[in-house]
């Protein structure tokens, strides 16, 4: 992998119009019709079918818990409802755009394996092309204006995310949040932290440039990631049977369970994961793509929709967890841990 | 993926440390501890405490307060909005500032004008002139902004009370300003 690439690299990209009160203090029939023009400038763009649009009332929670797991939807306008919340798709999921959530218009945009610098000029183009339909609220001094102050500016939040096991069970992940809030940055988990993912972000988007922040973003990433790496080479040569103990089991419960929360899943993988990049697990074929691809696909909106199809029981279906269960014990058949 | 984390929202919290009770708190800190999360709001140095003391499998990190300063920082006397810091109000969205102060989010564009003495200092912000990119048509004026979100407000309230005609007269204005500054013109 690339030096600068990404586990996951995410951009997400907030504006707002400057003639309307920000979503939370406007009325429905503002929200309406903004979301409106903008449907109608994405129906004028592209070839036909670029472009799929929904109000977010018409969109299920399973739906939108999918879109949540493939980094298409923040989980915060998941959860919202109301008249003018819209949604909208570019190009099956190569970036996507949220309306009337927090801000009036947040575009989001995923690359696995990528760069952000990738992801913002996605996100650059789609913004000139609502810009055609909207006035943005614009200030010389703030730049783009948010609803929230700390967004103002570019409006550009980056997130890198990264895969840190071995710093948060060495118990060293407080020194390097701390760190990180020293250089602007912030981190966060996903998951809830379940397999030491986490994602590393710029908190202010004020005096600084859109590519200034994904370089930031990606430098501080790629440290942390290069710290972990020693960490986890400390941690096999000074522990090697403890270390062992931890991958072997996981591993021995990935094959042999018959039901599992997505919580247990994230960590299972992850540390058969760290197995296979520590020389522990015999299994080349797990690399980043395909460890990230397996805890998307074990997710309870992806299994909702790709394995129990039509008839699923929603996101409390009991059957979620024996299938993510059955899902590893195919998946891991026969993997051994090297001896 | 985006992190729910992404999103929390300042403010919501008290604003003196959790744990010494003296300093302002800075740092959002939330603990990982046997699959269970708990969230605290501390000063700088009773964060980084936490931090040096978390051990083993136990999970510290921390956000920072984005709106740190916010409610704390006292405006200038020569405010001109200022009537006293909590009747400080947009005159053009409503919003107040114990609306801001508890929620974290700004009502329209014209608050950033309305609030700027309390948005000095915003977590991450740095002083000095916008660096990234800009609106590729020039922006509308920041007295037009407010004028249109003042007459969308003027109306709104005008048809709520059924005074139709004076509506109709707001209506138009809005109708004059939106083809000044229509996207394209």
């Amino acid at each position: 992998m690339n030096a600068d690439c990404l586990l996951i690299g995410s951009v997400a990209l907030s504006r707002n119009e400057a003639t309307t009160a920000f979503p939370h203090a406007a009325d429905s029939a503002a929200l309406v019709g903004l979301f409106g023009r903008v449907s109608t400038a994405l129906a004028a763009d592209g070839q036909p079918g670029e472009w799929e649009t929904f109000e977010l009332d018409a969109v299920s929670p399973v739906q939108r818990a999918y879109l949540v797991e493939r980094g298409l939807m923040t989980p915060s306008f998941s959860r919202s409802r109301g008249a003018g919340r819209g949604f909208a798709l570019y190009q099956s999921g190569r970036a996507s755009l949220e309306v009337n959530g927090l801000d009036h218009i947040h575009l989001l945009g995923s690359r696995v394996g990528g760069h952000l610098s990738e992801a913002w000029a996605t996100l650059d183009a789609i913004d000139d092309l609502v810009e055609s339909a909207i006035t943005y609220a614009f200030d010389d001094t703030w730049g783009y204006l948010t609803s929230r102050p700390a967004d103002a500016g570019t409006g550009v939040r980056a997130y890198a995310t990264v895969h840190i096991p071995g710093l948060m069970v060495s118990g060293h992940l407080g020194g390097v949040a701390m760190n990180l809030i020293s250089l602007g940055l912030v981190l966060a988990p996903l998951w809830e932290g379940a397999g030491g993912f986490f994602q590393v972000s710029n908190r202010g988007c004020q005096g600084t440039s859109e590519l200034l922040i994904a370089e930031t973003v990606t430098a501080a990433a790629n440290e942390v990631e290069q710290r972990e790496r020693s960490v986890r080479k400390g941690l096999f040569r000074e522990h090697p049977v403890r270390v062992k103990d931890h991958i072997g089991r996981a591993l021995g419960v990935a094959q042999q369970a018959w039901s599992m929360t997505a919580g247990e899943a994230v960590s299972l993988v992850s540390a058969v994961w760290v197995g296979v990049t520590i020389g522990v697990v015999d299994a080349p074929w797990l690399g980043n793509e395909e460890a990230l691809a397996l805890i998307r696909r074990v997710q309870p909106g992806h299994l909702a929709v790709d394995e129990l199809g039509a008839g699923h029981g929603g996101l409390d279906d009991p059957r979620l967890d024996e299938v993510r269960a059955r899902i590893l014990r195919e998946t891991f058949a026969g993997v051994r841990v090297c001896t | 993926m985006f992190t729910d984390g992404s999103e929390w929202q300042p403010g919501t919290g008290g604003m003196v440390c959790e744990s010494c009770g003296q300093e302002p708190a800075s740092v959002h800190v939330v603990r990982i501890e046997a699959g269970s999360v708990s969230h605290s709001h501390l000063c700088k140095e009773c964060a980084q405490d936490m931090t040096d003391q978390s051990e083993g499998a136990s999970l510290v990190f921390a956000l920072p307060s984005a709106l740190n300063g916010l409610i704390a920082g006292a405006a200038p006397e020569s405010s001109g909005h200022r009537l006293g810091r909590q009747s400080l109000v947009c005159g053009v969205c409503g919003t107040t500032l114990t609306d801001l102060s508890q929620s974290g989010l700004l009502g329209c564009a014209a608050c950033y004008e309305v609030f700027a003495e309390y948005l000095k200092g915003v977590a991450g912000s740095t002083a000095g002139a916008h660096l990234g990119k800009i609106p590729r048509r020039s922006p509308i004026g920041a007295g037009e902004q407010r004028e249109v979100l003042r007459l969308k407000r003027m109306l709104d309230e005008l048809v709520e009370s059924e005074r139709f005609e004076e509506a109709a007269g707001v209506r138009d204005r809005l109708a004059e300003l939106a083809r000044d500054i229509a996207p394209g013109t």
